[in-house]
């Protein structure tokens, strides 16, 4: 990692704020992710300068964090932070509808899931970065993706969403 | 009629704004207005640098996520807050010059009060109670005549802990929280207020001596430790 703080900030801040604002839309919350995401990479030390891995862990530090995030939230995302998605890009549609229904079933369903739907729905990767990203093998990505579309379909039954 | 390019996956952009470029990558950003935007945006190199990545933690503390367990504490410390107006008084911790518990000041004074998050209970430090190990503690401040705080501990060689300025509000939240470790039978932490940041290489010193003058003001927190809550 870069010698001082600030040169850091300067390198990885803006993509660890994207990230974060993708999970959990530009709210305080995806802020506040983005912030201790950098300082625990700060704070441990990371030494690589190897984008490969310094992405990897910072995709898998911050999607942790928000996932813990989505799970403690009681209430539904609003209506218009939705919106405003909806009209930042253009292709961003389906993209806001994986968030909204992440957001609504998070509580109920289990963070290793939610973690690789993340992943894989909102950033665009690959089953196969995923599995490098969470440092599990391309099968058992698929398995949890799976299973979690069978756990959101039964969710949205009982839920009546 | 050709088919839509597939966008690449933003670890791949990432990456990319990091150095790990392809040539497929490359020709697909210079077509591409959505991800040439985003690498642009990644790879922005000149925003301000806020307080809080001016200077690094040290390293045996931890910072929480502040703002995700402060707002669900609100109900508890809107209670607290009102019965610090009521009683038209604020508890600042005691000052370096004096041996005695928290004593309560009139408005107007720099104050401080220290926050304890422990578990998922949150209350408010009443001069007294013990830290224990692993309880998260952070600072509100509040001062009329100045406009920049700098926290330290570590006494008698003082750590910067925290540096910046104070907001605009009567309050100010520091945007950190510090966990607390088995070490030691007390945290002492001091907190200057001033009008100007402090120059760096007076800081140390300025941290020994705390001064109380028209333009520097001094707290300081001695929060007892114990073993158990």
């Amino acid at each position: 990692m870069d010698t001082d703080i600030q040169s850091a900030y300067l390198r990885y801040f803006p993509l660890i704020r994207e990230k974060c604002r993708r999970m959990l839309g530009d709210s305080d919350e995806a802020q506040d992710v983005a912030q201790e995401t950098f300082l625990r990479l700060w704070k441990s030390g990371f030494q690589t300068k190897d984008p490969r891995h310094a992405t990897a862990w910072i995709y898998r530090t911050s999607t942790n964090l928000a996932v813990d995030r989505l799970r403690q939230r009681r209430t539904v995302p609003s209506e218009v932070a939705v919106a405003q998605m909806a009209v930042e890009r253009s292709t961003a549609e389906t993209e806001v509808q994986h968030r909204q229904e992440l957001e609504l079933y998070a509580r109920h369903l289990p963070p290793e899931a939610l973690e690789a739907a993340l992943l894989h729905r909102l950033d665009g990767l690959t089953q196969q970065e995923v599995a490098e990203v969470l440092q599990m093998s391309d099968r058992t990505v698929r398995r949890l993706l799976l299973k979690l579309d069978a756990q959101v379909e039964h969710l949205r039954r009982t839920l009546g969403t | 009629m050709t088919a839509p390019p597939r966008h690449p996956s933003f670890l791949e952009l990432d990456r990319a704004a990091l150095g790990l470029r392809s040539a497929e990558l490359d020709q697909h950003v210079e077509t591409c207005a959505r991800c040439g935007a985003y690498l642009a945006r990644v790879m922005n190199r000149s925003e301000p640098i806020p307080a809080w990545a001016r200077t690094p933690p040290a390293p045996d503390t931890r910072v929480g996520g502040w703002r995700g367990w402060l707002p669900r504490a609100w109900p508890v410390l809107a209670t607290a807050a009102v019965a610090a107006v009521l009683a038209l008084v604020v508890v600042v911790p005691k000052s370096p010059v004096q041996d005695g518990p928290a004593y309560i000041a009139p408005k107007g004074i720099p104050a401080v009060a220290v926050y304890i998050k422990r578990g998922e209970q949150v209350f408010v430090w009443d001069g007294q109670a013990s830290l224990v190990p692993e309880d998260l503690i952070r600072l509100k401040v509040a001062s009329q005549e100045h406009a920049y705080v700098t926290v330290a501990a570590g006494a008698p060689a003082w750590t910067v802990l925290f540096a910046g300025p104070l907001s605009a509000e009567p309050e100010t939240a520091l945007p950190t929280s510090w966990r607390v470790d088995a070490a030691g039978s007390e945290e002492v932490l001091r907190v200057i207020f001033s009008t100007e940041p402090l120059p760096a290489d007076e800081t140390v010193r300025l941290f020994s001596e705390a001064p109380r003058t028209e333009k520097l003001w001094t707290t300081e927190l001695r929060l007892p430790k114990s073993t158990s809550p």
